[in-house]
């Protein structure tokens, strides 16, 4: 008879032999008695196992403070039409992932491709005066199409408040809703993203769910806590990064900054993504310019580019908006604190908008040693 | 076959807790996020009520583990480079309590995310095949799961100690 495996002895000492397949449990048990080198591993692996346990039990949690089953009761009956007694699972559904399904490899590797070699693109100058507004002539127009007036009542209103965090406003951002790998047993939160894909949206849904994400608050990241330590390939990286919480993408962009900052000497205070629409990945980079104020340094476009006809063949279905324009809007007319510039310059298939509070020949000064 | 749902609230409630704080790290929200499950179970009422609670708890972590964790380190963000160097918490400041808990979280960071789950299902509890539900998968390979992420969660825990130890 075959030697007993790990992983069939520690069902052993769960008690779980029962549940090996067909009349394994018992041959398990069978050899164990027989068997004294079996025998002493299984003493190894006990010892593993107490001590696993000891490890998850440490410290305790003290008091966890339960409510009354009463009290969930009512919460339960209270927060809508009770399904009790229907004795069903909530049917599976699909769990919307954006465009990007099944690819946070691939549009991981992009963003570092991107940061490492792919901005190293034709670069067109195009600096806005310090009342935030660009020059919309200046600004590529062939590839930026700015929205129009009507259109940017969000993007004016979330930009009231807008800002470096130096000036002490928030900037405020949206992460993209995290890929889930199994599919919820319960309904998943709603996800505004997902509801407008495969539906021809008006212009005010769109508003609308782009205010929703716009509420949800800023979260820069500190660089240090991004970039993962201890792995050294990509997979490894994304594996780690996920398993903290952290979007692999983003982790693995740390990285590269960590070891070669965007502009050279200047150290990487935070990185952050945001995707007010789906697909339209944007890259903010703070860098520290002096104590108490940093250089950003907003890449737009960043996967899939400022093209909204590329978008729509990415998705497979068309936007009556073109996503870039919130993510665009946002950025560009943001207001400006007194005694910041703003340049913006062509960056492969995106744009990379810089701000900081200096004059506009030093940004551009600053600027020309971009990685 | 109708659920005693006052026995599994009772039975199972402080175990979800458990679970779901070694998924956010924050007592509150665990405790928060283990209402929010039993709430949406007494009005779905499925008929295998701890496979399903825990299953529903691993979603709502998956999605609140990485908000917390980045209103976190927003929160870090804030503190400008000089308040770090001049008042900012040390290791050495930690009580010990938060010390252990990060050796723990440490070490089953070190995991991955099938290997994880399964190892924190059954501490929370679960039976193996309770676990096989809630992870899809096959009762047979649990055993094989719960010993590579015990042994590799003794080894991360170990290698913590020692850098610990060497820090201080």
């Amino acid at each position: 008879m075959r030697h007993v495996t790990d992983g069939e002895l520690h069902a052993f000492l769960d008690g779980a032999a029962d549940l090996l397949p067909g009349s394994r449990g018992e041959e398990v048990r069978d050899h164990i008695a027989a068997c004294p080198a079996c025998r002493e591993r299984l003493q190894d692996e006990d010892r593993v196992r107490s001590r696993a346990t000891e490890i998850l039990g440490s410290p305790e949690l003290g008091e966890v403070g339960l409510p009354t089953f009463e009290e969930l009761r009512e919460r339960a009956e209270a927060s809508g039409p009770a399904l009790l007694g229907a004795g069903k699972d909530v049917e599976k559904k699909p769990h919307y992932r954006g465009p990007l399904k099944g690819l946070p490899l691939a549009w991981a590797a992009t963003i570092v491709l991107a940061l490492g070699v792919g901005w190293m693109g034709g670069q067109v100058w195009t600096s806005v005066p310090q009342t935030g507004r660009p020059r919309s002539s200046s600004a590529s127009p062939e590839r930026v199409v700015l929205p129009e007036t009507s259109s940017m009542d969000f993007a004016v209103d979330s930009l009231q408040t807008a800002g470096p965090p130096s000036a002490g406003v928030e900037a405020r951002t949206v992460m993209a809703p995290p890929e889930q790998e199994e599919v919820a047993n319960d309904p998943p939160p709603p996800e505004p993203a997902a509801e407008g894909v495969g539906q021809a949206r008006g212009r005010g849904e769109v508003q609308e769910q782009d205010r929703a994400q716009a509420r949800l608050g800023s979260v820069p990241l500190a660089l240090e806590e991004l970039v993962v330590t201890g792995a050294t390939e990509m997979e490894e990286v994304v594996s780690l990064a996920d398993s903290l919480g952290v979007d692999p993408g983003l982790a693995l962009a740390a990285r590269e900054m960590q070891a070669a900052p965007p502009v050279p000497g200047l150290k990487v205070v935070s990185i952050e993504w945001e995707e007010r629409v789906p697909g339209e990945k944007a890259l903010l980079v703070r860098q520290l310019l002096s104590p108490g104020d940093t250089l950003e340094l907003h890449y737009l476009g960043l996967l899939l580019g400022t093209d909204p006809e590329t978008r729509r063949r990415e998705v497979g279905e068309p936007f009556e908006v073109a996503p870039g324009r919130h993510v665009y809007a946002n950025v560009l007319e943001a207001s400006l604190p007194p005694g910041w510039s703003q340049v913006v310059m062509e960056r492969g298939r995106g744009l990379l908008v810089a701000r900081a509070p200096i004059e506009e020949a030093h940004l551009k000064a600053l600027l020309k040693t971009l990685h | 076959m109708s659920v005693d749902w006052g026995e599994v609230y009772r039975s199972s409630f402080e175990e979800l807790v458990r679970f779901l704080h070694r998924k956010v790290w924050d007592l509150e929200r665990a405790r928060d996020l283990a209402q929010e499950v039993f709430v949406r179970a007494l009005r779905h009422d499925p008929e295998n009520p701890r496979a399903w609670l825990f299953r529903v708890a691993t979603n709502l972590a998956r999605d609140e583990a990485r908000t917390v964790l980045r209103r976190k380190r927003h929160l870090a963000l804030l503190r400008s480079e000089e308040e770090e160097r001049e008042g900012g918490p040390k290791p050495d400041e930690m009580v010990l309590e938060k010390e252990e808990w990060a050796q723990v979280r440490g070490a089953l960071g070190g995991l991955n995310e099938r290997d994880r789950e399964v190892l924190l299902l059954w501490d929370a509890g679960l039976s193996y095949r309770e676990i096989a539900e809630v992870t899809d998968l096959a009762q047979g390979a649990i055993g094989t799961t719960l010993a590579r992420a015990r042994q590799r969660l003794v080894e991360a825990h170990q290698e913590m100690e020692r850098v610990n130890a060497a820090r201080n």
